[in-house]
């Protein structure tokens, strides 16, 4: 099965993140009633006409300057033709004779550089209910939905190479603001091109329907071992559409591959050409942060982060971005990156907080870092930085200012902790017994006794100290 | 199967399923005759010399105008279903029995 | 209550004559009425288009009323919105009263292609009232209303406004927005219009064009600013196209021509002979394109979302075909085919070659605006024929359209105004002058028409049926 080189494009559809739709001014939002968001102009009515979204087309352009796309001289407009009840004008209205863009690149984690073919903005059909056997209902709230497809060459040669690259995609499209890309929204779709080459390149397959990670990894290995199958026994591979079953684990069959000339594409007449200015292109670009892929290196050579911890960081942009902007405040990237990682993502998990992502935190970076610095010298314990950091949430305070006001300032000395190490030692006959005859680990039992009492407040350093002295000091 | 055609009919016939447009057998000679002589009058567009002319797809290619990313209301989905042929729960009912191609 | 009035003088014409005619798919009798009652309980009014009642084509839409393009296949439907162009005239005060029959989806230059039955010819009910407008021009010219909204994408509004003995305009590209205007070919189509003189289409012109931000195609200028009526047409450069002089076949049409060329040389115009060869490739050119326009525009009617739904098989692809085959008049589906055809390799020369010739016609026709103001022609190259006599035989019914096309392929502001009548037959029949600006010059093609009907006041002529009417 080894004879053969799998040769696996990726055509992904991204949802652009602009308010309105492509050529209307619906709302573009998912989980309304069906067809609360349908117009003239995308319900496809007779004599309503398609005006542009210039938001869709900034977001495409600054996706084109992210990975670095050849831009066309200006934005002209086809009709692609179909007969399906999802495409409510008859054709959709795409990019085909001149692409937004062209070139442009993916960088693979091992350094491998994947090309893209093309990157065009469409709309989006509606969405199909089928509800039966024999009937199917339009719910048009999606059509006019602007996509941005972004098409690979032919350069991936494994189902992991496949789905990391869909990966890499979809982390510059999210770190760029292009598209929110959750697959199970539908906001991110990914079609794969599969073919095998031996002496000659077999037929090309599409795969349809991918809607996660996993199935695009799964669906392109169960194609490779069926083409593998097929071409070792001598028989030909079909040129064809499949579709990934999820339950029966298999690919099958949609339908036959339609030839290019039977979607008649036509330039679109109610567009005039837009030109694309030089001014606009480099706004754009303005807005592409720094990429995923370059921070990655920097977090993991520079900062020395474990893998692990780099890839919670770079959930999204937001997340990195205050990651980095803490780090301005803190010394040590370590210690940042494991408050970021757990304490903080931990906060999202608390309904009664109310906050589901880093873009919706109310404290800033600085306080953040400053939290770090008082856990990090003592003056707040662990559990009492934790129980700040919750405050934090609430309240927009200084992390000091709440510490004290909630009372859990580290005892690092002073009467009261003199007073729960005194009432530790009594309490603990035996123990203090054990470590005045030296048995220096019977101390850990003293001193989590008075972590307990004091409700954690109390820093274990000076608790250590103060122990040993009054075991000293005391017959 | 039906006998074999001559070329214009099977044009015709091709056009007609491509588009999506039912013909009753014994209409095809005719619509294919009229598809024939009018591809035959539009072949006199071929002595016009075009070499190095750039295709005129749409008149004001200066009008191009883009519109804010602003939402409005959309239309009251009783307006978007008032002209469906058939509807349930709130969405436009198709028939998509088994058979046909998609 | 003059509103009020102006609309029932309206309804009373069409009592007495609609049933001849046949101009008219619809009237909204009470919606009318209500209206003008509103407008005339008014302080003022709102401009001179206040109280006036107008007819619309059957392509554009008219919220909740039956503007279906006079297709089967968009049987009961009533959009849900309005035409830029009427939500314009409406603010303005004017009454929007009857829907005109047309042919269907404006394919046609007789009328005969609409599912209702063709209009009759108000001068002689035995012919044509022209096309694809055939009811805006034809309730125009029977006195139903002063002025009809009609479209024009290759001289349906100019061409029927000529048969009819009325005038009519197709504005430049983009001066009217095409939204709500049902489109057949959208780089061709404009918003049409057609009235008992040039004023009235100036007064509708004003209030109708100017930029719509809902039409990405319309032209970014204010609305029309008229040029102030003309004593003369002295400082004026009029080429007369040879080509297109040669294509009158009509004796007595011809003689009407050279009769409005001295009246307007009369006027102080210069009259320059030009030869413009390319345009003979104009029809060919429009057949090609607007073909393959209309198969894509018309893809969107599949008996998914509105309009009729034929079913057979069960399958939705059945449905779509089975709809689609049986709804569609015989012009329509040989319209899409011949679209279809053109553009999948099935046929030659391909829509990119015939695109190609026409920025070669254009450039020809900008070119010549620079050696003269305006062209004159004929409107059409004959006068209304008899209804049935061209059935069946495209190639004469598309010579109708042959002088108004190469405007429409340019997207040139011209105007039709009456220039006489010939008698054909026994029968006094309207003569149209077609009279052609340089681009986006709508404002001086107007003013020249109306200078020549002042002077003419041909305009008046009315058809002998009208002569009974209250």
């Amino acid at each position: 099965m080894t004879r053969f080189t799998p040769v696996i494009g990726l055509e992904v559809h991204c949802q652009l993140a602009t308010l309105s739709k492509l050529f209307c001014a619906c709302a573009n939002r998912f989980g309304a009633a069906p067809n609360t968001l349908a117009c003239e102009a995308c319900s496809g009515q007779p004599g309503a006409l398609p005006v542009l979204n210039r938001e869709a087309v900034d977001l495409a352009l600054r996706a084109a300057a992210a990975f670095g796309c050849d831009l066309a001289p200006h934005l002209v407009f086809d009709r692609k033709h179909y007969w399906y009840c999802d495409l409510p004008k008859g054709y959709q209205i795409t990019q085909s004779r001149e692409p937004l863009g062209c070139g442009g690149e993916v960088e693979l984690a091992d350094g491998k550089r994947v090309r893209l073919e093309r990157i065009h903005i469409e709309e989006d059909a509606a969405k199909i209910l089928r509800t039966s056997n024999s009937e199917s209902l339009v719910d048009l709230n999606r059509a006019g939905v602007p996509l941005l497809e972004c098409v690979t060459a032919p350069l991936l040669a494994s189902a992991d190479e496949a789905a990391e690259c869909l990966a890499r995609m979809r982390e510059i499209l999210v770190f760029s603001g292009v598209g929110e890309c959750d697959m199970e929204r539908g906001s991110l779709r990914c079609d794969v091109n599969i073919s095998l080459a031996c002496d000659e390149p077999s037929a090309r397959v599409e795969l349809k329907n991918l809607n996660s990670f996993v199935h695009v990894r799964d669906a392109v290995q169960f194609e490779i071992r069926r083409q593998s199958e097929l071409l070792a026994s001598g028989r030909p591979v079909e040129r064809e559409t499949r579709t990934w079953d999820p339950e029966r684990r298999e690919t099958r069959s949609l339908r036959e591959k339609e030839r290019a000339s039977d979607y008649r594409y036509l330039p679109e007449a109610d567009l005039p050409p837009v030109p694309l200015e030089r001014a606009r292109i480099a706004r754009a670009a303005a807005c592409v942060p720094e990429l995923p892929m370059p921070r990655r290196r920097r977090y993991t050579s520079e900062l020395g982060l474990d893998a692990t911890l780099v890839e919670v960081l770079l959930e999204s942009r937001a997340s990195a971005e205050f990651f980095e902007a803490t780090l301005r405040h803190a010394r040590d990237a370590r210690e940042v990156a494991r408050w970021l990682a757990n304490d903080v993502r931990a906060l999202f998990a608390e309904p009664e907080l109310d906050v589901h992502s880093i873009a919706e935190l109310s404290f800033k970076p600085f306080d953040l870092a400053e939290l770090i610095e008082l856990a990090a010298n003592g003056r707040a314990s662990r559990p009492a930085a934790r129980q700040v950091l919750r405050a934090m949430c609430r309240t927009p305070r200084a992390p000091r200012e709440l510490l004290r006001e909630l009372g859990l300032e580290s005892l690092d000395g002073g009467a009261e902790l003199d007073e729960l190490c005194r009432t530790a030692i009594a309490a603990h006959a035996d123990a203090s017994e054990a470590v005045r005859s030296g048995h220096a680990r019977a101390l850990d039992v003293l001193v989590g006794a008075v972590m307990a009492a004091s409700k954690s407040r109390a820093n274990p350093v000076a608790v250590r100290a103060r122990i040993r002295e009054l075991l000293q000091a005391a017959p | 199967m039906t006998a074999p055609q001559d070329p214009a009919t099977e044009r015709a016939r091709r056009a007609a399923a491509l588009v999506r447009i039912a013909i009753d057998a014994h209409e095809l000679p005719g619509l294919a005759a009229e598809l024939d002589s009018a591809l035959e009058a539009a072949k006199s567009l071929l002595a016009v010399p075009v070499e190095g002319v750039e295709p005129l797809w749409t008149l004001n290619e200066d009008a191009a105008s883009e519109r804010l990313d602003e939402v409005r209301p959309s239309l009251a989905r009783d307006l978007v279903l008032a002209n469906a042929p058939e509807q349930r729960d709130g969405m436009v009912r198709v028939p998509d029995g088994p058979g046909g191609a998609r | 209550m003059k509103a009020r009035a102006a609309v029932e003088g309206a309804l009373a014409r069409i009592e007495a004559l609609e049933a001849e005619i046949g101009a008219l798919l619809d009237v909204d009798e009470e919606g009318a009425r209500t209206l003008a009652d509103k407008l005339d309980r008014e302080p003022a009014p709102r401009g001179p288009l206040h109280g006036v009642p107008f007819a619309l084509k059957a392509n554009l839409c008219w919220r909740g009323h039956l503007t279906g393009a006079a297709s089967r296949i968009l049987d009961g439907y009533r959009p849900p919105y309005s035409a830029t162009a009427i939500e314009r005239l409406i603010a303005a005060g004017a009454i929007p009263l009857a829907i005109t029959n047309m042919d269907e989806f404006a394919f046609g230059s007789s009328g005969e292609n609409s599912s209702f039955g063709a209009t009759r010819n108000p001068w002689d009910l035995s012919r044509t009232a022209g096309g694809s407008s055939s009811g805006s021009a034809a309730a125009v010219a029977a006195g139903f209303v002063p002025f009809a909204l009609g479209s024009d994408t290759g001289g349906s509004a100019r061409q029927p406004a000529a048969l009819c003995g009325v005038s009519g305009f197709k504005p430049s590209y983009g001066r009217i927005s095409r939204r709500g205007l049902i489109a057949f070919a959208p780089s061709l189509d404009t918003v049409g219009v057609l009235g008992d003189s040039i004023e009235r289409i100036e007064q509708v012109l004003a209030c109708v064009s100017g930029h719509d931000e809902r039409d990405a195609t319309s032209l970014a200028l204010p609305p029309l600013a008229l040029e102030a009526p003309r004593e003369h047409l002295r400082g004026l450069r009029i080429g007369v196209p040879k080509e297109w002089d040669a294509e009158l076949c009509d004796q007595g049409a011809r003689d009407r021509i050279r009769a409005a060329l001295e009246a307007m040389h009369a006027l102080g115009a210069e009259l320059v002979s030009v030869s413009l060869p390319l345009t003979l490739h104009a029809n060919a050119t429009y057949q090609v394109v607007s073909a393959c326009e209309a198969a894509s525009q018309l893809a969107r009617y599949d008996g998914v979302r509105y309009g009729s739904r034929e079913s057979c098989d069960g399958t939705l692809q059945g449905m779509i075909a089975q709809t689609r085959g049986s709804s569609f008049g015989p012009e329509s589906r040989r319209r899409i085919l011949l679209g279809t055809a053109l553009t999948s390799d099935e046929g030659s020369p391909s829509y990119e070659h015939a695109a190609r010739v026409r920025r070669r016609i254009v450039d020809e026709l900008r070119a010549i605006f620079e050696r003269v103001d305006l062209l004159a022609s004929a409107t059409a190259p004959e006068v209304a024929f008899r209804l049935g006599e061209r059935s069946g035989d495209s190639a004469r019914m598309h010579h109708s359209d042959l002088l108004a096309v190469p405007a429409s392929l340019a997207g040139l502001p011209a105007a039709s105004v009456p220039c006489g009548t010939c008698t054909t037959d026994g029968v006094e029949l309207p003569v149209g002058l077609q009279l052609c600006g340089a681009p986006r010059a709508d404002a001086r093609v107007l003013s020249t028409a109306r200078c020549f009907q002042a002077a003419t006041r041909h305009h008046l002529a009315r058809a002998p049926l009208t002569g009974a009417l209250p």
